[in-house]
């Protein structure tokens, strides 16, 4: 449900657009049905629209941008539609992965650059320009004047932060945490909170026992 | 010759270590809390990477954005590969950036459109086409190297039918 409020269902393309009543009272596999319909990806994967196409499998679908920031621009998406990368299946990222390797080495032999530049930008705030998921391919020139792809490195690191981000990382991972012993502060609070939760959930549970009497 | 990452791996204090990737904390960041996905052998660019590998390091990368998403609660992730020092590579090693982003942080500005004429698009796009028919075929896994030292296989002379047919008498 976020996603319509994280990206406007606009039609550009000429289809029967609902008022937005009509949006409200839509079940969320309707709305997905829609921007589905409206999706500039799904429109070219589906032969929709036209585009430069310079490569396509079962799988994924790349693309010439039309603005590009330098010759052989390319955007690589898969055909399922995906908003973030977190939704995208593991086999079909590593296929994405794979095939914009051979991509960037397409580029690098064909238009004769000295590098590339694989990006993927995840949510607006990073940069996320259309709702699908997608990896842009950037070839690169010495003295290309393209700037936008340099990071600067004036912020210092913070074990903190870094603490978390082990933790997390950990815990997807499914990684028995051996660096939690290492860690004094938060370890302590965490129990407590579940231990409440598990109270509290009791508790409700009475109660709605208790409207049975 | 000695390589940063390959020190800083070797330096312990990763992220994750699964003996293939390694995911390490940026010393220099240009937010906090940013990190690298990379491999543990030295691989200098991303090309050199084995296909199977490659895709390894990209779904790493991708729990590895889930993960700064969640524990830092920022808006938004960037994963970047620079390949070549055209490309603003700076170890000679390949790995991805995952970037933690905020709205308004400035990093990693919109680029200027370049405007290219129908013309020009359609002969970048020809010669891509060109290069990308190759694509599709990817090592699943990486494979053991032919061991040329082990003695052939002795083929059983009465039974193979290429040497028979030789000493058939016309």
């Amino acid at each position: 449900m976020t996603h319509r409020f994280l990206y406007p269902v606009v039609s550009e393309h000429g289809w029967p657009m609902p008022t937005e009543d009509e949006l409200k009272n839509m079940p969320p596999e309707q709305i997905a049905e829609l921007q589905k319909q409206n999706c500039i990806c799904c429109l070219i994967s589906g032969k929709k629209v036209q585009a430069k196409v310079v490569y396509e499998d079962a799988q994924c679908v790349a693309v010439l941008e039309i603005n590009p920031a330098n010759p052989g621009h390319m955007l690589l998406f898969p055909r399922e539609h995906y908003l973030i990368m977190p939704q995208v299946p593991e086999d079909v990222l590593r296929h994405l992965f794979q095939v914009s390797k051979h991509l960037s080495q397409a580029a690098l032999r064909a238009l004769q650059v000295e590098g590339t530049n694989i990006t993927v930008a995840n949510g607006a705030a990073a940069g996320q320009r259309v709702p699908h998921f997608m990896v842009e391919i950037i070839p690169r020139k010495a003295h290309d004047g393209l700037s936008a792809f340099a990071l600067p490195q004036g912020m210092a690191t913070d074990e903190k932060l870094a603490r978390l981000l082990r933790r997390r990382i950990h815990e997807l991972f499914g990684i028995p945490d051996a660096v939690e012993a290492e860690v004094v502060e938060k370890p302590q609070k965490k129990p407590k909170k579940k231990e409440e939760k598990e109270s509290r959930e009791e508790v409700s549970l009475n109660d709605i026992a208790d409207l049975f009497k | 010759m000695s390589c940063i990452i390959c020190d800083a791996i070797a330096g312990g204090n990763a992220l994750y270590d699964d003996g293939a990737v390694v995911v390490l904390l940026d010393e220099h960041p240009a937010a906090a809390g940013q990190s690298i996905v990379t491999t543990r052998r030295h691989f200098s660019i991303i090309e050199q990477v084995p296909d199977a590998l490659a895709g390894i390091l990209f779904s790493v990368a991708n729990r590895v954005s889930t993960a700064t998403f969640e524990a830092l609660g920022v808006q938004g992730t960037n994963l970047l590969v620079s390949n070549g020092i055209a490309a603003g590579q700076e170890a000679a090693h390949a790995l991805i950036t995952v970037v933690p982003r905020m709205q308004g942080d400035g990093l990693l500005p919109k680029w200027k459109p370049k405007q290219l004429s129908e013309e020009e698009m359609s002969t970048v796009e020809l010669m891509l086409k060109e290069q990308t028919k190759h694509i599709g075929a990817f090592e699943e896994e990486e494979k053991e190297p032919m061991n040329l030292d082990a003695p052939p296989k002795q083929l059983e002379k009465e039974d193979d039918y290429l040497l028979r047919q030789l000493r058939r008498i016309p």
